[in-house]
């Protein structure tokens, strides 16, 4: 069962990344996290912003989007 | 005074240090799975089979009877450096075709098994088979010249050759649509409105008439005329109705049809990064069909109607499409090197 933190993450990812969201947000969790995706809590979340934006800035050199991106993602920790 | 500058927040020169540090492990492969490095298509054996394809069309091409001395008024020498001039963009549109090819099917091994893997199976099959029909249209047509001195072998080899500018390509562009159309989870995301059909429509309906006008008026379309070695196409009208020219018009519709899919699906797709990614597929295959399209009709034209253009027309042309198709296919290959990185990161 996928918690709602994780569906949150991912239907912002989708804004960024379309179809490879999924497989995005699953190997940031994944590999920097070292949990399953679906178990994704709200207190990873700004371990989560910060290896999201490090993967971000690689794809994109829009530092705007970069941002806008992280802090959508820290703000799911509230 | 001399500025004093003073150096960055602490936080933001980590963070540039943590992506470089994240970059150099992208490119070592490091932080990717052996999945993805084993997903990579190997690009040798096509690289090998096309230079040597090439190869064997330049024992036919430099072997063939050259008439087009006489034809052109100019020495056989000249000829020859003739031959090369369009045999060598032949050599660069196979390679690059061979390694968009090679490009994007790796990605789509590497993003199996998703959804969208099959949608670009089909894409990349689309682009082998687009591959393979310059492949064998070029080689058929060198055949049909080589044997030119043999008049028995003309019909069947013109024909043939025909054929080949036409049913692979037909293969080719039905394989693109339908990842295209898969590409999309909702069908009714990519269905083309009535307007879009009449704007493009008339375009094609006019360079249909124009190509039918130019085939219909050629008389030597079934036998060659006084000074020709070949006839256009050695076929009745009737039969040259039914066996080229409707299915090179169900060929041609069906190009444009999945270009504006594509450029459909291009509009609706969500994710900004990956729609800049995408965007140099779209505006690739989009250059690959029509450049395909255009150089098959004028190369179905056959000889005597292409010197009409001139010489110097003639080359013009055929290096302005095989010019649109290479840009095409390298276009192909930087769209999938960009959907790849987003699957390494």
């Amino acid at each position: 069962m996928t918690t709602n933190t994780y569906q949150q993450a991912l239907t912002i990812t989708k804004d960024y990344l379309g179809p490879a969201a999924e497989r995005f947000i699953n190997r940031q969790i994944t590999f920097h996290l070292q949990k399953k995706p679906e178990l994704l809590a709200k207190e990873d979340i700004p371990q989560l912003a910060e290896w999201v934006k490090v993967s971000i800035a690689i794809l994109t050199e829009d530092k705007q989007m970069v941002d806008d991106f992280t802090k959508r993602i820290l703000k799911l920790k509230k | 005074m001399k500025t004093v500058t003073f150096p960055r927040d602490d936080t933001v020169v980590i963070y540039d240090i943590l992506i470089l540090v994240k970059k150099k492990k992208v490119a070592k492969n490091k932080n990717t799975s052996l999945k993805s490095v084993a997903a990579s298509v190997a690009s040798k054996p096509y690289y090998i089979s096309v230079v040597m394809l090439w190869g064997l069309y330049l024992l036919f091409l430099f072997n063939s009877p050259n008439t087009a001395s006489a034809q052109l008024h100019i020495s056989e020498q000249a000829v020859n450096l003739l031959r090369l001039t369009i045999a060598i963009p032949y050599l660069l549109i196979w390679l690059t075709a061979a390694y968009s090819f090679t490009k994007i099917k790796s990605y789509a091994q590497l993003i199996s098994p998703s959804r969208e893997s099959s949608a670009y199976h089909k894409i990349a099959n689309g682009i082998l088979f687009l591959f393979i029909s310059l492949i064998v249209s070029t080689l058929m047509g060198s055949l049909r010249t080589f044997f030119g001195d043999y008049a028995d072998t003309r019909p069947i080899f013109t024909i043939l050759t025909n054929y080949a500018y036409i049913l692979p390509y037909l293969c080719a562009f039905t394989l693109i649509l339908r990842g295209t159309i898969e590409l999309s989870h909702q069908p009714e995301e990519l269905k083309i409105s009535l307007k879009k059909y009449i704007v493009c429509g008339v375009p094609f309906i006019l360079f249909a008439y124009v190509w039918l006008e130019l085939i219909f008026t050629n008389q030597t379309r079934l036998i060659p005329g006084e000074g020709n070695r070949f006839a256009t196409y050695y076929l009745k009208d009737s039969l040259l109705v039914l066996t080229v020219v409707i299915p090179s018009l169900i060929t041609w519709f069906v190009g444009l049809v999945t270009v504006l899919k594509l450029w459909l699906y291009r509009r609706v797709v969500k994710g900004i990064i990956y729609k800049r990614a995408l965007s140099s597929l779209v505006y690739g295959l989009t250059g690959v069909v029509f450049g395909s399209i255009i150089l098959q009709a004028l190369l179905s034209l056959g000889n005597r109607r292409l010197l009409d253009l001139g010489l110097a027309g003639l080359l013009g042309v055929i290096y302005v499409f095989i010019f649109i198709q290479i840009v095409g296919f390298l276009l192909i290959a930087r769209s999938a090197k960009k959907l790849t990185k987003i699957e390494a990161v």
